[in-house]
């Protein structure tokens, strides 16, 4: 079997990034996912309207997203914080969106520092809104995870550019 | 016996998250700053016992910040919270005087971990 041939970068990183992001689920929130990756087609109704992303700096630049709905969005950082879902911002639901996607882009970068598929974090954006939807034009290949929890619903994707 | 905290970040939501642990692990949180100038200012003011310091912040980044409050004070205790395991940004801040790095994400375990190594 030759390593080299069936060493694929995208779906490495991949790899860290969910286990990015379940790590800092149960660590900061004491949440444990079930994870599923699944088509967009197969994904249920859901008004995903926040989002964190990041643009991960490279030979080759990627973009990492995270969506949740306003009820996982509150729950996840009603975990983390303690704070009463119902009482939180909407500030404030971003500021934790915006922490989520560095925390997980930031933990999977430590596992790829002397690696070709290192990566330099930029700073995370964190957008609101309605019916949110990323599309990324250069047809590459994306990938996203749908994960379950009662109350917490979210999706993350990754698109190498 | 609970030391006084400064935390210094941008983000509201990890002020929440350091002050619940600190606080219930018997420590005063004696001051909040959003970014590094405000940090320094705090610093001066209040004569913290340890730094909780961010590296990414408007207006004054941690890095400068650490320089600024160990240039007033070299004695001065300072544990950088980052999400940026990265090699060159570690050693610019222990170059900056940052004794310790408390990587995100964390819990209450690793904070109070690396409050214990410190003071």
């Amino acid at each position: 079997m030759n390593s080299e041939t069936s060493y694929n970068p995208i779906e490495e990183n991949w790899t860290k990034f969910t286990r990015a992001l379940d790590n800092m689920l149960l660590m900061m929130s004491g949440l444990e996912l079930t994870m599923e990756e699944t088509s967009p087609a197969d994904w249920p109704e859901e008004d995903m309207c926040f989002g964190g992303l990041m643009v991960l700096a490279s030979m080759r630049p990627s973009v990492l997203v995270i969506e949740a709905t306003h009820e996982t969005a509150a729950n996840i950082i009603s975990y983390m914080t303690g704070d009463e879902a119902s009482q939180l911002s909407a500030a404030e639901l971003l500021d934790g969106m915006c922490e989520m996607v560095n925390m997980v882009a930031g933990e999977a970068k430590s596992h790829v520092l002397d690696s070709a598929d290192g990566f330099d974090l930029t700073s995370p954006i964190a957008v609101r809104g309605e019916q949110l939807g990323f599309t990324i034009k250069t047809g590459a290949i994306s990938k996203r995870l749908y994960a379950v929890q009662e109350g917490v619903h979210l999706r993350m994707s990754y698109y190498p550019l | 016996m609970g030391k006084r905290i400064l935390i210094v970040d941008d983000s509201p939501i990890v002020h929440v998250l350091l002050k619940k642990t600190l606080v219930a692990a018997g420590h005063e949180v004696v001051g909040d700053a959003k970014n590094g100038r405000e940090g320094v200012d705090l610093y001066g003011k209040l004569k913290p016992d340890v730094v909780f310091m961010d590296i990414t912040m408007p207006q004054m980044d941690g890095l400068q910040a650490v320089g600024a409050i160990r240039a007033s004070d070299p004695a001065a205790k300072v544990i950088m919270l980052t999400a940026m395991g990265d090699d060159e940004i570690i050693a610019q801040a222990q170059a900056a005087g940052v004794q310790l790095f408390l990587q995100k994400p964390f819990d209450d375990y690793k904070i109070i971990s690396a409050l214990s190594k410190l003071v």
